[in-house]
């Protein structure tokens, strides 16, 4: 393709021109490398911290508590045989644990105190094998071993102890309505206190063993089955597996929902940081191809009479305009290649020089920023690159079709 | 949720429409009563015994049902012990307008709300009843098909329960036929229908069905098993003391 | 140096291909122009380039177009070469109306049949003087080998063999025009017009392009139009058409 070759060697003419299109083109590249991997990184961060704060990756729990709207988690525990699922579960690669979770709501008092809460009843240990986060504001996470009768434990939400009055060490009452329904109550100690980052969550938040929500509510059923993977990746791979299994092994039929669906809120965030990316994108794609255009277009205006020269000796107007898109699209993939190129550096010199960042709302400490970049992100950015100067080198490119030979080869 | 305490204390006055004991004498002959003494002789609330102990079961939606032991002594002070093998031990303890929930499991008795729902949507007033004649004045009274009378009862004094009541009974047999409580807006919050009568000497409502009305019409059953007028010791009723219904659960 | 002087050179054998568009190639008159007006606005005002011109040259003619600045020579070899449209009259190429033909056709007619030379030389910076004069083979889709050939020949008949890979910008002005001639000739054109090709040229340099123009004309039979104001250069000239205010003032 010989037009091609004259198009870089006509780069090549205007060298300063050429090297200030090119930084204008890579600049646009990195700006949008580095915010890309700013975004993903934040995603990946934030992703992590919805599963591991809790959720786990994929909740198990029968059709009949699931319920068209979501899960009803009032609803007393109604699933009678999920050893039998759980075994399964656990046995299914990639699963590292699958916890029994009893949701528990009732009442909890201290003294003259008395304050709703929504809380969970489940198993210590599974809760940490599968890496859930337990943010410990005072006193202790609960023991791993079931607590004998008498000696049953909780954790509170630290807003929640604060309206009890409660301190770790302290005897609160929980009553809840049983499976029968009728009410119990249980006294318990406070292991400890914990908070989600949410202060209207931590006013309502209780967590015991699951032992002693099988206490309180006078029967071993269980809510649902949550499971935590060792590759968030796997998730649908997963999902998909144990609803295979599963189809033969419980009685009720069951539902699977994995943590996003459960999280709504990830995929609003999402969509919001996606938008912020993709506007910025159409800043930079302006910026860039105004920049260009305005370099192209006074490139042909100064070719004009070679233009009319190429036109009078038989060139066709196409292969004339041929030749300026082509000057344009070297442009972009040579700008963006540079551009990929310092970005490669930044990245590696960023990710390495350990910037820390201030706490997101909920945590204590903040977080080294690390931009979380891919190899396809490089090929796109070059992509995008060439769809860039192919527009800005859209008007340079017409004004050559309307070129009269006649004055184009009287132009100075 | 609270309510005035007067008013609690005049509510829960009321005996239980179940145990009432008619001393009522049909008088076929005399129909010329007047309508407050239409209500007094009719007012199951009225007429039961001071202190007795009485059986229950309350059935409703998809439990199982609830078979309780009530304890009563005077207006101010019931006792209602849980019966069956997994609510051994638990209490619902009213005193005055505060009721109170014991539990084994818990050192402390737990404050409840004394509207709690004993089962499905029925509360101890609605199961316990109202003492009608001497809470609550007749506004007027009308006749209904079949020969029946519905008495339109408003309260007395602020401390009823209900602001407004409609006591339907039959004067033939003077027997209450249902009982619709209204909230202050004007709406009909509960209905209490007296299905069935005991047989025997001292006939009490032996069957209640009492319906929400407001929340989509559910019934609760409540089915007096056995009504036995009797002295009632004060070491039942002792919140910090509980060794009296120790002996309670150890005696049966 | 008459008009009728000089009508014995070799004649070039007729050669048609399939694809040009019906040419009378047997045809001994090439050009043929009748009645030809050209007009250019100039801001507000309109200017008469060509007021009605009759021109007609003969395959294998050298011609030279004399005449002042704004006589209109210009405005003829454009519109004879096809590179514009007269306002009135009518261009004959090869017993083809060139007003027939649509714009696709007529830049093939350009690209095959004729060749052109310009004041300026108007090569291609980027391209070495090979790739120059190989430009319009190149374009017409003639293989490699015969490409190469071809210039090559081109380039040694004017003189510049062992200049071939030198760009432009490292050619002397007689040198650039050299292989700018070359470029009109490589592909056979059946006429090479010259819009003053020897104006930015020395003298001495101007006579040899000149001489070489004749040669190729003596040699090849192309008949060459050549657009010119040097008196020295009209002098050699067989036949001189003298243009004045936009009218042959003499030699059609």
């Amino acid at each position: 393709m010989k037009f091609a070759i004259i198009a870089l060697r006509n780069l090549e003419r205007h060298r300063r021109r050429t090297l200030l299109s090119l930084l204008v083109i890579a600049a646009g590249a990195v700006a949008l490398i580095l915010t890309g991997g700013f975004i993903r990184f934040s995603f990946d961060g934030l992703r992590e911290a919805i599963i591991h704060g809790g959720l786990g990756h994929l909740e198990l729990m029968p059709a009949a508590t699931a319920g068209p709207a979501g899960p009803d988690r009032s609803a007393p525990p109604a699933w009678a045989d999920w050893a039998r699922v759980r075994e399964a579960a656990e046995s299914t690669p990639h699963v590292l644990a699958a916890g029994a979770a009893v949701y528990l709501t009732g009442m909890a008092s201290k003294d003259d105190h008395s304050s709703a809460f929504v809380g969970v009843a489940l198993e210590p240990a599974r809760e940490r094998r599968m890496n859930l986060e337990v943010k410990i504001r005072g006193g202790q996470n609960l023991s791993d071993a079931p607590p004998p009768v008498g000696e049953d434990e909780v954790l509170l939400g630290v807003s929640l102890a604060q309206s009890l009055g409660a301190a770790p060490g302290d005897v609160v009452t929980i009553t809840a309505m049983t499976a029968d329904g009728t009410l119990n109550a249980l006294d318990a100690r406070v292991r400890g206190l914990v908070t989600t980052g949410l202060q209207e969550l931590d006013a309502r938040l209780l967590k015991t063993h699951l032992a002693t929500g099988e206490r309180l509510l006078g029967t071993d059923r269980v809510s649902s089955i949550v499971i935590g993977l060792d590759d968030t990746a796997r998730t649908q791979e997963v999902g998909d597996a144990l609803a295979l299994r599963l189809r033969s092994l419980s009685d009720d039929p069951l539902v699977i929902t994995d943590w996003r669906t459960r999280a709504p809120f990830y995929g609003q965030v999402r969509a919001l940081y996606s938008g912020i990316f993709w506007f910025l994108g159409g800043i930079v794609f302006v910026l860039v191809c105004l920049a260009t255009s305005n370099t192209l277009l006074m490139s042909v205006l100064e070719r004009v009479r070679e233009f009319g020269t190429l036109l009078a000796i038989g060139t066709a107007r196409g292969q004339v305009a041929l030749m300026v898109v082509l000057e344009a699209l070297w442009l972009g993939v040579m700008g963006a290649l540079v551009g990929d190129g310092v970005a490669a550096a930044l990245v590696i010199a960023i990710n390495a020089a350990g910037i820390q960042m201030p706490p997101p709302p909920g945590a204590v400490a903040g977080f080294p920023l690390q931009l979380a970049v891919h190899p396809a992100d490089f090929v796109a950015v070059v992509a995008l690159m060439v769809v860039v100067l192919a527009v800005a080198s859209i008007f340079p490119a017409v004004r050559t079709l309307r070129l009269r030979i006649v004055d184009a080869l009287g132009h100075v | 949720m609270s309510k005035p305490s007067r008013r609690r204390r005049l509510a829960i006055g009321g005996a239980i429409a179940v145990t009432v004991l008619l001393s009522v004498r049909v008088r076929s002959a005399d129909q010329a009563l007047s309508n407050e003494e239409l209500l007094r002789r009719t007012d199951l609330g009225a007429l039961a015994p001071e202190s007795f102990r009485s059986r229950m079961r309350l059935t409703a939606g998809d439990k199982p049902p609830l078979e309780v032991e009530v304890w009563r002594k005077g207006e101010a002070r019931t006792l209602v012990r849980l019966l069956g093998p997994k609510e051994r031990g638990k209490y619902l303890l009213r005193l005055g307008p505060v009721l109170w929930f014991l539990a084994p499991g818990a050192k402390k008795p737990v404050r409840l709300n004394p509207s709690y729902r004993l089962r499905g949507n029925a509360t101890i007033d609605d199961v316990l009843g109202l003492q009608y004649a001497r809470d609550y004045k007749v506004e007027s009274a009308t006749e209904l098909e079949g020969g029946l009378v519905a008495l339109d009862l408003t309260a007395r004094g602020a401390g009823a329960i209900y602001p407004a009541v409609r006591y339907v009974i039959r004067p033939s047999t003077l027997r209450p036929v249902r009982a619709e409580y209204r909230v202050p807006s004007g709406k009909v919050a509960t209905i209490v229908e007296f299905a069935q009568w005991s047989a025997g000497g001292r006939p009490y409502a032996s069957r209640l069905l009492v319906r929400d009305a407001l929340h989509g019409g559910a019934t609760t059953a409540v089915d007096v098993l056995e009504v036995e007028p009797r002295a009632v010791p004060d070491a039942l009723f002792d919140l910090a003391d509980p060794s009296a219904r120790q002996r309670l659960e150890t005696a049966n | 140096m008459g008009p009728t002087a000089n009508r014995s050179y070799p004649r070039r054998s007729a050669r048609t291909r399939a694809s040009d568009p019906g040419f009378a190639v047997s045809s001994r008159v090439l050009f043929q122009a009748r009645n030809l007006r050209k007009r250019y606005r100039l801001g507000a005002v309109v200017i008469e380039a060509l007021r009605g011109i009759d021109v007609e040259v003969a395959r294998g003619e050298f011609v030279v177009v004399a005449g002042p600045s704004g006589s209109g020579k210009t405005s003829l070899l454009n519109l004879l070469g096809c590179l514009d449209e007269p306002d009135e009259g009518q261009v004959v190429f090869g017993g083809a109306d060139l007003a027939s033909l649509s714009a696709a056709e007529k830049t093939q007619l350009r690209r095959r049949q004729l060749g052109f030379v310009f004041q300026s030389f108007n090569l291609l910076p980027v391209l070495s003087a090979f790739e120059n004069v190989e430009y319009p083979l190149w374009i017409d889709g003639i293989p490699r080998a015969d490409r190469k050939r071809r210039a090559e020949d081109a380039l040694a008949a004017v003189g510049l063999a062992d200049r071939m890979r030198h760009r432009p910008d490292q050619l002397s002005g007689g040198e650039r025009q050299r292989v700018s001639l070359a470029r009109a000739l490589v592909h056979e054109p059946l006429a090479i017009l010259a819009d003053e090709p020897t104006a930015n040229l020395d003298s001495k340099t101007a006579a040899a392009i000149v001489d070489l123009l004749a040669r190729m004309n003596a040699e090849r039979g192309t008949t060459f139009l050549f657009a010119t104001h040097d008196p020295a250069i009209v002098a050699r000239a067989p036949r001189t058409i003298r243009l004045l205010d936009g009218m042959v003032a003499e030699g059609a």
